[in-house]
């Protein structure tokens, strides 16, 4: 009876295609964290910072815009069911894991050939990922109930206290990554505990939970109204997404988990901005001008470019109402607005790192010029090209808060494909000044077409209609 | 193209319109002509294409052959759209802004001068007022269905195109709705399964099944083809099914 619930809440929730496709990279990525031995580890700051990055990222993610992988159907019929309560539990954590931990599980075959030393050290490394994996998990199911001040505070706690190694403080859960294994070992089973025990408290009565919450924010309102009273139709768009960026639920393997929105005034934004891009100025001076590729630049660029490309552009179709927008205006000047204010918004949040790029060009650092190009004129126009992929690909259209909107596929992956591009892109900009230029030229010309031909825009709307998008 | 509103008094004009979804067929050559300032209801069983048909005429679809207009305009210019008021079926307005914030986003896309009065007559006559500051996702079915209403008028639409308008309202307030439309100076299309409303509301009816167009004529006519005490809803039926 497990086995086949399990199954179902699987199959109901990802698409075939997903399922085998994360099977297959999962085990690939268990050959190559068995097979790989002793790779060098000495002072590669590259697997240090990549990871601890990675983890503060899925941390901050999930207890911000984490939630359980509910259906609406599973309302409706699920769980009128007769069903035993603890292999419901099980199947739906296991569900959830599959949408969140699973993507920190994929980092067993890139970190294991790092690790020197015997097979048991390489086991408690594993057993460290796994449990890893599993606090994600419980972080995105906990997030559910918490209040915006609550996630602000544990989203920031844990943030930071991922950082500190960096800094010199080796006692936290990305210590495992950072020389500190034993120490970073005890603290990620002494979080997972408390975590993954509320988390699965939760469940049990997730659907009273799942209504308490829901009941908790009937008929509530945002807590600042915006006034579009008086504007023209562009003054419009722009000021409805200048203003605040309406975050949602939508994280995972590459689609929705739960859905839920909030809006956050777009300058409270650029207070973890500021943040980030003094660490980011604080570690290129650390790493200092050694050689030809700075790591610290590097990373700030992927990292940025791809938090900021999806960010600010995995929202906006789902949250855009064809009916509405592309009925009052005509469809090329709406998709223009829209598109220039999502530039202009993504450009705001990359000024302080612009900002730390002028000082590191000022101080003579070499490839300074490449990461201003690449953070200044790339990342901000990538969501352009970001939004016009999820178009033509797969949109899930947000209709019911609160809910999963639809089983995530794979098409729902390769509408992240321009985030590759992306990744590809910073490091060519980064090697050479050459190719940073041409891949300015690159992102200003796919955005003037993408934005200025009424031809794309017409058969953005044609074919998103055809989806059934309204 | 076509110009703009002169010589026939034709308003929505489908002429030999054919639409496939990938490979599901959904209009195969249907042809309507509803002349200006008449109210005509859009009728058939599920599946029929009444929505496909109103999405190609608000411009979100272009057809595979044939042509689509609206007073002589192609639907996706901006002449069309300052005339046309849409309400889709299951209509969502924007999760993102409260019901209020709806109203004013909508009103200055559409360069509505009075939008403050407007906005307020409207929710006042759909009867949400209250909820003028609300969350739409936390709305109940029913009032995004009344929010959804008030957009689609909001700009005084000469031409308005209606999907199964009353889905979800109350009692009163379909009766508010259907008072709403009957007074308005427009030309309208509306897809609707309740006839009661068709034949209050509407001087005509097109009836459509499987992308053709099966009967149309006024509703006199329609009420008309009664055989003895045999309702209207028996009529469509039979007008539906092609049957005897
Ligand atoms: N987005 C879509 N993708 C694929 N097929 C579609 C889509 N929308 C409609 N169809 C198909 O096109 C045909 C006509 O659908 P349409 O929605 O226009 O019917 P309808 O008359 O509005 O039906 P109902 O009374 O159920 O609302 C149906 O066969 C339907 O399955
Ligand atoms: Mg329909």
């Amino acid at each position: 009876m497990l086995s086949r619930l399990v199954k179902f809440l699987i199959i109901t929730r990802f698409s075939r295609g997903l399922v085998a496709f994360i099977l297959v990279f999962l085990g690939y990525s268990v050959i190559l964290g068995t097979v790989y031995n002793n790779f060098e580890t000495t002072s590669n700051p590259f697997f240090n910072y990549y990871l601890v990055g990675i983890l503060v990222f899925l941390t901050v993610f999930m207890v911000f815009l984490g939630g359980v992988a509910l259906m609406k159907s599973d309302l409706d019929y699920l769980f009128t069911l007769p069903l035993n309560r603890g292999e419901l539990v099980v199947s739906l954590y296991l569900a959830q894991f599959m949408a969140t931990g699973v993507s920190f599980l994929f980092a067993v075959g890139y970190v294991l050939p790092y690790v020197s030393g015997g097979l048991a050290v390489k086991a408690v490394m594993a057993g460290d990922i796994a449990l890893l994996a599993l606090l994600v998990t419980s972080l995105s199911i906990i997030s559910f109930r918490l209040s915006q001040k609550q996630k602000a505070f544990l989203a920031s706690a844990l943030g930071i206290w991922a950082l500190l190694p960096i800094f010199g403080f080796n006692y936290s859960y990305t210590s495992i990554f950072m020389g500190n294994t034993v120490a970073g070992t005890i603290i990620i089973a002494a979080l997972d505990v408390p975590f993954n025990f509320y988390a699965v408290r939760q469940l049990f009565d997730i659907e009273i939970g799942f209504l308490k919450t829901t009941a908790r924010r009937a008929g509530s309102e945002f807590r600042r109204p915006e006034s579009f009273s008086g504007l023209s139709p562009v003054r419009a768009i722009f000021a409805h997404h200048l203003s605040e960026l309406s975050l949602t639920g939508r994280f995972g393997i590459g689609g929705s988990v739960s859905v839920r929105i909030s809006r956050i005034r777009l300058y409270y934004l650029l207070i973890p901005a500021l943040f980030l891009g003094g660490i980011y100025l604080y570690l290129a001076l650390k790493e200092g001008n050694s050689g030809p590729l700075n790591v610290a630049m590097l990373l700030a660029s992927l990292y940025i470019g791809i938090f900021t490309s999806i960010l600010f552009a995995q929202e906006v179709l789902s949250h855009e109402r064809a009916w509405l927008a592309f009925v009052s205006l005509p469809v090329e000047v709406y998709w223009r607005s829209l598109a220039v204010s999502k530039i202009l918004q993504t450009y705001v949040m990359m000024v302080p790192f612009i900002g730390a790029d002028i000082v590191l060009l000022a101080l003579g650092f070499h490839g300074a010029l490449n990461t201003l190009l690449f953070m200044g004129i790339v990342v901000p126009l990538s969501p352009v090209v970001t939004i016009y992929f999820g178009s033509r690909l797969s949109v899930n259209q947000i209709v019911d808060t609160e809910i999963m909107s639809g089983q995530q596929n794979l098409r729902q992956m390769l509408s992240l494909g321009p985030i590759l591009i992306l990744a590809i892109m910073s490091i060519i900009s980064i090697v050479s000044l050459i190719g940073a230029v041409v891949v300015v030229f690159i992102a200003v010309a796919s955005d003037c077409y993408l934005v200025f031909s009424s031809t794309v825009s017409e058969n953005m709307v044609f074919g998103l209609t055809e989806k059934g998008f309204v | 193209m076509l110009d703009g509103g002169n010589a026939s008094s034709s308003c929505i004009v489908l002429d030999s319109v054919k639409k496939a979804y990938g490979n599901t067929p959904a209009l195969d050559g249907l042809s309507i002509d509803i002349p200006q300032g008449e109210k005509f209801a859009l009728i058939g069983p599920n599946g029929a294409g009444k929505s496909t048909t109103l999405k190609l005429l608000v411009g979100l679809l272009r057809p595979d052959s044939g042509t689509v207009s609206i007073m002589g305009y192609n639907p996706t210019s901006i002449q069309a759209k300052k005339l046309i008021g849409y309400l889709p079926e299951d209509a969502s307005p924007y999760a993102t802004l409260s019901v209020r914030e709806n109203l004013e986003y909508i009103g200055a896309l559409r360069g509505v001068d009075d939008a403050g009065e407007r906005i307020d007559l409207l929710l006042g006559e759909l009867s949400l007022s209250e909820y003028e500051r609300s969350k739409v996702g936390k709305l109940s079915r029913g009032n995004r269905q009344k929010l959804a209403v008030a957009l689609a008028l909001i700009h005084r639409p000469k031409v308005i195109l209606l999907d199964e308008p009353l889905n979800y309202l109350d009692i009163p307030t379909q009766e508010r709705v259907v008072s709403m439309l009957e007074q308005l100076n427009a030309t309208v299309l509306v897809s609707t399964h309740i006839m009661s409303i068709a034949e209050r509301l509407t001087d005509g009816a097109i009836v459509i099944s499987r992308g053709r167009k099966v009967w149309s004529g006024s509703m006199k006519e329609l009420q008309a083809q009664a055989r003895g005490t045999e309702s209207i809803e028996s009529v469509v039926v039979r007008l539906m099914t092609g049957a005897e």
